[in-house]
């Protein structure tokens, strides 16, 4: 998969991970890897990423004696989930357009 | 690899990131191996499930906004192109003669952490070598001479306790130094950049 191509799939699959609920860095891990590779290296920046623009906020909870960071999903980070998918929609319609020609050939 | 050892690792190849953003990186990977830990997995498989502390540093140096910086000298107008490279002979001397006082008196500091250095190296020698020859002198010349032998290693084992102590000291206080003023140096021609 084209590297820009899987970075901005990983930042919404992130943020999808925290859609239903509040969560940390290795489950968020667990949950993307379902569907999309990804490490902690990787998983670093698009955090710090979404948190500079405000899609996602963070919060500490004391967990088994020590402090663990949970991440919460903004409306902007929701706002981000719903453009990503109206733009999909788009890809799609051109997608479509490109098989049919493709296979009309 | 234990959950120490890998933390280790990744704190040195951190070593040039100041303390807070440190922090952070540290505490991301220790969350990351506890979690795991508290899934299941054993302390030795947690931290192999990681890439190895050298990837992790260079992904958390290579994202880090500071990294990239612009000149920030007003170079957008023409006039003061003009005047820059006219008054070049001036201020470039000037820059030059700051940029070598500067230097002086880093290599001026220098020498108390050195000199600190090679004195407990050298004071260590003449201790461990007054000590253990003092009995045969004591034997071989006179008991005086040992004594005084003895006592000289002894002084010398002082000496070097202070030493080591100086340069314990004098070794940190002149590496901020250096970095201060470089880091301050950079800020004068330069601004950093935040990627995100």
């Amino acid at each position: 998969m084209d590297s820009q191509l899987k970075k901005g799939l990983l930042e919404i699959c992130v943020l999808a991970a925290l859609a239903k609920q509040d969560s940390y860095g290795y489950q968020i891990i667990k949950d993307v890897s379902q569907v999309i590779e990804i490490s902690e290296s990787t998983l670093y920046p698009i955090l710090k990423r979404l948190e500079a623009s405000h899609d996602l906020e963070t919060y500490s909870v004391e967990h088994n004696s020590r402090l663990r960071k949970y991440y919460r999903l903004t409306d902007s980070g929701r706002r981000h989930i719903a453009d990503f998918l109206d733009d999909w929609k788009a890809v799609m319609t051109v997608i479509d357009f490109i098989k049919g020609e493709v296979h009309h050939d | 690899m234990t959950e120490k050892e890998y933390l280790d690792a990744l704190n040195k190849a951190l070593k040039w990131l100041p303390k807070p953003e440190k922090e952070i990186c540290f505490n991301y990977a220790r969350e990351m191996i506890e979690d795991r830990i508290e899934n299941g997995f054993s302390e030795a498989e947690a931290v192999a499930q990681l890439e190895t502390p050298g990837q992790m540093a260079k992904a958390f140096l290579e994202d880090r906004g500071s990294l990239k910086f612009k000149f920030s000298l007003p170079l957008n107008s023409g006039l003061t192109v003009i005047l820059l490279v006219l008054g070049f002979p001036l201020w470039g001397a000037l820059l030059l003669a700051g940029l070598m006082v500067l230097l002086a008196g880093f290599l001026i500091a220098g020498c108390v952490p050195f000199l600190c250095v090679v004195l407990t190296v050298s004071l260590l020698f003449v201790a461990l070598v007054s000590v253990s020859a003092s009995p045969f002198v004591m034997g071989t010349v006179s008991f005086t001479a040992g004594i005084i032998q003895f006592g000289v290693g002894m002084m010398a084992l002082g000496g070097l306790i202070l030493a080591a102590l100086g340069a314990s000291l004098s070794i940190p206080w002149f590496k901020s130094a250096v970095m201060k003023t470089a880091q301050n140096l950079r800020s004068l021609f330069f601004q950093e950049v935040k990627k995100w």
